[in-house]
């Protein structure tokens, strides 16, 4: 499913957050969007699921294939978000709900978008469970019980559980080790990949980007200021905002240059 | 701050902020509708309570059998009582117990309250399980029942009702501030300090109570309002302000009895207990807002 | 040997959480050394026990098998000698600045904290400029900051103030706790700063940095100890472990910091 967004700005408080930003996300593809804290990225995801604060106004445009969400009423939204758009979260021990087991949890968007019967909604969360690598005996557990790596696994099988034709991916590695990271990463570009899915990948780390995206756009205090191929940018960075994102990646990953080479 | 650099240039910057931050409080405040209420009230109450030492339009021991329960006239502005005393100057009087009884009656329960979370924050288990347990098992016991135990030696007295009311709202106090404590006390900035060798009273006293100021700011005031409410029924019941003492209790209590026939002199002293406890209600939320720094940015520019 | 030559020092260090059927080692049997001066890293991935290593060398936990030494005296509870010399000593970075600021103080009375503490009567301009060379040396303006609530700063910004306050009264060990894993990457490079800016200006104080990134250390550590699920699996030089990592999780743990 294909984002296009044009013109979105959103305020707090008559203080802008994102301002007039134009982007767009292809069918089945992966797309990210990077920028520092402050930046605004969190706040285009939450406007693209119309999960904007009540204090925040937003104004422009953004479709998610085909249909307007700026402005669009609760039943509309309701209908895209979880059954075509899947959401994963930077913090899995908090976007997920301690009291629901591990099963339960993942069942549930299936509960809200399709009539199965409960045979077949076991099958489909079973079977989610294997393919985001989580074993079977942990469907009764609940999510204190899990590791940071299995919580996120739980977080993008339910994200994924509907077949969603978008995932929004924020920040969803920020919170886990590197070897966890890395493992999240590659789980999430090969389940969206398979399902012929496209994500929007939302992150400050550059170095990340280049595993989960092809294409991305640099966000720098509520503007657009870079966009390109992400290898391309991570390459030969032309913008200064995107080469502080670089070589701030490129510094703090091994086989990088020296501290005073910067 | 700069106390090593002695005379008289230490003591004006140290003033002047203090100055600055009240004023920018005081702004903070007005600059709300319901803050501008409360202060108004507020301000009125304190006013009234002073002047009532020194002059009323009457005397609160004229009485006039000939003109009792009557309307507001020139003279009696709010009317005359079933004595045929003045309505206005008994509550004027009044006015003054009442503050009395809600500072105290506050005072108290801060000082018990605080006393009670810095215990149940210890790091003794003993002492903090006990304290959480005396709490929850005390908290059980209504505020009047307080009162009427403590009437049984004491008889009808304003200490009666500061005391029930101090004892009753510094347990809640405790019970609502402790998880804000808690929070405090597992904190980075406490560990901190501890790995710095601060000694758990100075962490207690600089970091831990500090943080618990924002409930403890709403609940107070939530609480002066409760001892007024608390004085009218206390002293309806025999067991708050002894007779002869005004207070807007004893208003209540004297003319509600005539509620059928003479409405007017009820509606008085229920409408200033109305409006004060609304106002001290208020006030709570507004004041935290304004004096903390967290969630007051024009508190954090004074320089 | 006749003298000890580390700063600190823990032996067979093991730790057991949780009681029964729920019971799980921590640490099992950890040695490790912090030598004056150095910077060490301590890496491992979420659950490896290197937090609690830390809180145990720090004398904040206490182990229940092994011992610890600082300057040689055991640290062995509140009253003994090695912990007494290390709260007088060292000063701790934790993971989220945020919370590691009281959000009521300004930063000038959050940095001056520890002097405060240990140097009784410290006050006025002597405090004032000891608080503004540690900002200086985290590369923080102190006339811009002093007077800042944590409410008005950046996580990176936040972090440095938590380091300035950390190194404020000349420690001989500063314990950061996963230091840079909750700030922004662009941000992350000025802590490293700060800390490169530190080891500079203070070559006696040792640093030990914990972290479940090889990507963060690399350019301030100088041994490595990689711990996982509560064991050493590996310890050497940075360039060593980096270059030729002979365990197996040290080999996942360089690729996964790598591009």
């Amino acid at each position: 499913m294909a984002i296009e967004v044009s013109g979105l700005s959103v305020d707090i408080g008559g203080r802008p957050i994102v301002s007039d930003v134009a982007m767009g996300v292809a069918d089945g593809e992966r797309v990210g969007l990077v920028g520092s804290s402050g930046s605004g990225k969190s706040m285009i995801a939450k406007a693209l699921l119309g999960l904007l604060p009540r204090q925040a106004s937003a104004s422009g445009s953004a479709r998610l294939g085909g249909t307007e969400v700026i402005g669009a009423d609760e039943t509309t939204l309701a209908g895209l978000r979880g059954r075509y758009v899947g959401v994963v979260f930077q913090n899995p021990g908090s976007s997920l709900n301690p009291v629901l087991s591990v099963g339960r949890q993942i069942e549930l968007p299936l509960k809200l978008h399709y009539d199965l019967d409960a045979g077949d909604r076991h099958e489909r969360v079973m079977a989610m469970m294997r393919k985001v690598g989580l074993d079977a005996s942990l469907a009764g557990r609940y999510p204190h019980e899990l590791s940071g790596g299995q919580q996120q696994r739980v977080g993008i099988a339910t994200a994924l559980i509907t077949s969603p034709r978008l995932i929004i991916a924020d920040e969803p590695t920020t919170a886990l080790d590197s070897i966890t990271q890395r493992q999240i990463v590659d789980l999430l570009v090969s389940l969206v990949d398979g399902a012929g899915a496209s994500m929007l990948f939302i992150t400050h780390d550059f170095s990340v980007l280049a595993r989960a995206t092809s294409r991305c756009y640099v966000l720098d205090r509520g503007r657009i200021v870079d966009s390109g191929q992400t290898a391309g940018l991570l390459a030969s960075p032309q913008v200064a905002q995107s080469r502080r994102l670089v070589e701030a990646a490129r510094k703090l990953t091994l086989g990088g240059p020296d501290m005073e080479t910067l | 701050m700069a106390a090593d650099n002695g005379g008289k240039k230490v003591a004006a910057p140290a003033l002047a902020p203090l100055a600055r931050k009240a004023a920018v409080v005081l702004r903070s405040i007005w600059a709300r509708g319901e803050g501008r209420f409360a202060l108004v009230v507020l301000a009125l109450w304190l006013a009234v309570s002073l002047i009532s030492l020194v002059w009323t339009p009457q005397s609160l021991w004229s009485t006039d059998g000939y003109h009792v329960w009557q309307g507001p006239t020139a003279a009696h502005w709010l009317g005359t009582d079933g004595t045929g005393s003045d309505v206005l100057s008994w509550l004027m009087a009044g006015a003054r117990t009442n503050l009395l009884i809600a500072v105290l009656a506050v005072a108290l329960a801060g000082v018990l309250g605080m006393a009670l979370t810095a215990a149940m924050v210890s790091r003794s288990a003993t002492v903090s399980g006990v304290s959480a347990v005396l709490v929850d098992a005390l908290i059980s016991i209504p505020t009047v029942l307080i009162a009427l135990i403590l009437a049984v030696p004491m008889g009808a007295s304003v200490a009666v009702i500061v005391i029930a009311c101090g004892i009753g709202y510094g347990l809640n106090l405790a019970r609502i501030a402790r998880p804000q404590a808690l929070l405090a006390a597992n904190s980075g900035y406490v560990d901190s300090a501890l790995a710095n060798g601060a000694s758990w009273f100075s962490v207690l006293v600089r970091h831990i109570m500090p943080n618990t100021m924002p409930t403890m700011t709403v609940q107070l005031s939530l609480s002066a309002g409760t001892a007024v409410l608390a004085e009218s029924g206390l002293t309806y019941l025999g067991v708050g302000v002894p007779s002869g003492v005004p207070s807007w209790g004893h208003s209540l209590a004297t003319s509600v009895k005539f509620i059928d026939v003479y409405p007017l002199t009820v509606l008085w002293p229920g409408l200033i207990v109305t409006v004060v406890v609304v106002a001290l209600n208020v006030f709570g939320d507004v004041l935290r807002d304004a004096v903390d720094p967290v969630a007051n940015p024009a508190l954090r520019e004074v320089a | 040997m006749t003298e000890t030559h580390e700063l600190l020092a823990g032996r067979g260090i093991g730790r057991v959480f949780g009681r029964g059927k729920a019971r799980q080692a921590a640490l099992r049997d950890v040695d490790i050394d912090v030598r004056p001066g150095e910077c060490l890293a301590i890496i491992g991935g979420s659950g490896s026990g290197k937090s609690t290593l830390a809180r145990i060398l720090l004398g904040l936990d206490r182990p229940d098998s092994g011992t610890v030494t600082y300057r040689g005296e055991p640290v062995d509870g509140p009253r003994s000698q090695g912990y007494r010399l290390l709260r007088r000593e060292s000063g701790l970075v934790f993971q989220d600045p945020f919370a590691s600021l009281d959000p009521r103080w300004r930063v000038e009375r959050s940095v001056g904290e520890p002097l405060r503490i240990q140097h009784h009567g410290i006050a006025g301009d002597e405090l004032r400029d000891k608080v503004a060379d540690a900002l200086d040396l985290v590369g923080l303006d102190a006339g811009e900051f002093m007077g800042r609530y944590p409410a008005d700063l950046s996580g990176g910004q936040a972090q440095r103030v938590a380091i300035a306050r950390a190194v404020v009264a000349g420690p001989s060990l500063i314990v950061a706790d996963e230091p840079m894993s909750a700030i922004d990457v662009a941000a992350r490079l000025r802590i490293l700063e700060a800390f490169a800016t530190i080891r500079k200006a203070r070559p006696e104080t040792a640093i030990v940095m914990i972290s479940h990134d090889l990507g963060v250390v690399q350019h301030i550590a100088e041994r490595i100890v990689v711990l996982h699920d509560g064991s050493v699996v590996e310890t050497g030089p940075c360039d060593e472990v980096l270059g030729h990592p002979k365990s197996d999780y040290a080999r996942q743990l360089v690729a996964a910091a790598s591009l």
